[in-house]
């Protein structure tokens, strides 16, 4: 007897054509629901070929862009999507297709929008790429309204700016009065070495609240993009000469050895008010990671720049804490640990590197952990 | 110490004028008090002053204006105003300098006798 295959049915055209049909309902709903949602979705999503001309557009993009769905399909992007970044007209076409690093980068700035009423909207973008079986490629944007989180960090920042500027107010007087007190008492004993003391440890917190407020103006006027300096001619040798007498004596405190590169260095850009802020700052750390050698302070003479140096002995910075040393409130690894010369908010670099910058120098450091850290900062000369 | 300055200080919180007035005078300055915009002005244009120190907080009228009107009065205009601000009040800097100021002193930053080498400076012929 032959071997017994199962008899495959007879193919039924009717039933096929039925089967098909069922198959096809089935991917057509749930292409709509895919659809739905994408056109339901909060996010203002829409997307682009490769000839940067609009294949997606939804319900949101509609009511930001006011353009409809109909009008918007096959129109090239940039003549629909009215977006801007940094009061500059941001342009799809410029940045659809770009390599995923670039994207990241943009991915990561906030875009506006001016809607009909003229309101203004924040949204954070984001760009993806899709590659289709045939080849072909579309770029999906979409966008999310972050606008109620845009101006609640705006309110912080303002609260910040107030409350900073409000503290400012009694530390100045505190600081005038406890100056006079000292001038009108100079040449007299009449006051014990306790007296002194208290009044000496009286004046050192109040120069480390003072500070601490600084830091916080300066960090809400960065955010706010207010931060503006008065940068003019500036001796650089009355300010080493400055700071140089500032620091010795805590040098002389701590025990370590403090110099200031000799020579006539003339003058530079900066804002006199702010270098010092510089100074103060890069020398504050370096006091406070040094507990044994040396700080000291180097001057480089470049074609047009200065190059200042702030070398120590101390601790030295690990490796992996490198990226974070000028962002906001990167202390390296340690967080919130108190130091014997003082709690820090570690806004102190963050703030430093905007001040130079804002001078029109660079900022930057090497350091090799256990051996010292060197910080360097450039000032225009003039 | 030179001649005798005559100086306008201009400034709200009484502890602080009283400070920076009392230690001017006793380095040999001629110091006048003025607590509000209005009372700067009256007084800078009843007599005349080689230096005002101008608060830009003021209470009645705002600092900036005190400046705008001595700079563009014509009895006043040649006199040296030199504003007092904190830190972080950069833009009134710079309005200050656009309408004219001669200079600033950031009160949070500076000491007595700081302010008297800044209008020692402003006041020495060769400055001008």
């Amino acid at each position: 007897m032959d071997h017994n295959y199962p008899m495959q049915p007879p193919l039924d055209p009717r039933k096929i054509l039925s089967e098909l049909y069922v198959k096809n309902l089935e991917l057509y709903r749930e292409r709509s629901r895919i659809h739905e949602i994408i056109q339901q979705v909060a996010e203002v999503v829409f997307a682009v070929d490769q000839d940067y001309k609009i294949t997606l557009f939804n319900k949101t993009a509609e009511a930001v862009f006011n353009f409809s769905q109909e009008k918007a399909a096959g129109m090239s992007a940039d003549r629909v999507v009215k977006l801007s970044r940094d009061e500059v007209f941001f342009s799809v076409k410029e940045y659809a297709f770009k390599k995923e690093a670039t994207l990241n980068e943009i991915n990561k700035k906030s875009i506006t929008a001016i809607d009909r009423l003229g309101r203004k909207f924040y949204y954070r973008l984001n760009f993806a790429h899709t590659l289709m079986e045939t080849g072909e490629k579309e770029c999906v944007i979409t966008l999310t309204n972050i606008t109620n989180e845009v101006e609640e960090d705006k309110r912080k920042d303002e609260f910040i700016f107030v409350t900073g500027h409000e503290l400012k107010t009694p530390v100045t007087i505190i600081k005038n009065n406890l100056w006079m007190f000292r001038y009108l008492f100079a040449g007299k004993e009449t006051l014990t070495p306790r007296q002194k003391e208290l009044l000496n440890n009286t004046s050192e917190e109040l120069i480390h609240l003072n500070k601490l407020t600084t830091d916080l103006l300066d960090l809400s006027r960065i955010a706010q993009n207010r931060l503006v300096l008065n940068v003019r001619d500036c001796n650089i040798d009355q300010v080493l000469k400055d700071i140089g007498d500032s620091f010795s004596q805590m040098a002389n405190k701590q025990g370590l050895k403090f110099s200031v590169s000799k020579g006539q260095f003339g003058m530079v850009k900066a804002d006199k008010e702010r270098i010092y802020e510089v100074f103060e700052n890069l020398l504050s750390n370096a006091f406070k990671y040094t507990e044994k050698g040396y700080i000291k302070i180097g001057i480089a003479r470049q074609k047009s720049h200065l190059k200042i140096l702030i070398v120590d002995s101390g601790a030295g910075i690990e490796r992996k804490d490198y990226p974070k040393i000028f962002t906001k409130f990167g202390r390296g690894s340690e967080g919130l640990k108190v130091h014997e010369n003082g709690a820090s908010t570690g806004l102190g670099l963050y703030v430093t590197k905007n001040l130079v910058e804002q001078m029109g120098g660079k900022i930057g450091f090497t350091s090799e952990k256990g051996k010292g850290t060197e910080f360097w900062f450039t000032l225009k000369r003039t | 110490m030179g001649p005798k300055y005559k100086i306008l200080l201009v400034e709200d919180k009484e502890s602080l004028r009283t400070v920076y007035a009392e230690y001017l005078r006793m380095e040999g300055f001629v110091v006048d008090e003025a607590k509000d915009g209005q009372e700067a002005l009256d007084k800078a244009m009843a007599q005349k002053y080689d230096l005002v120190l101008l608060d830009v907080m003021l209470p009645k009228v705002d600092g900036l204006e005190v400046l705008k009107s001595l700079k563009s009065n014509p009895q006043t205009k040649d006199t040296k105003v030199y504003m007092l601000t904190v830190l972080g009040r950069d833009t009134v800097i710079k309005e200050g300098f656009d309408i004219g100021a001669d200079g600033y002193l950031i009160k949070d930053k500076i000491t007595p006798p700081m302010i008297k080498e800044e209008i020692l400076q402003a006041l020495s012929p060769k400055a001008s």
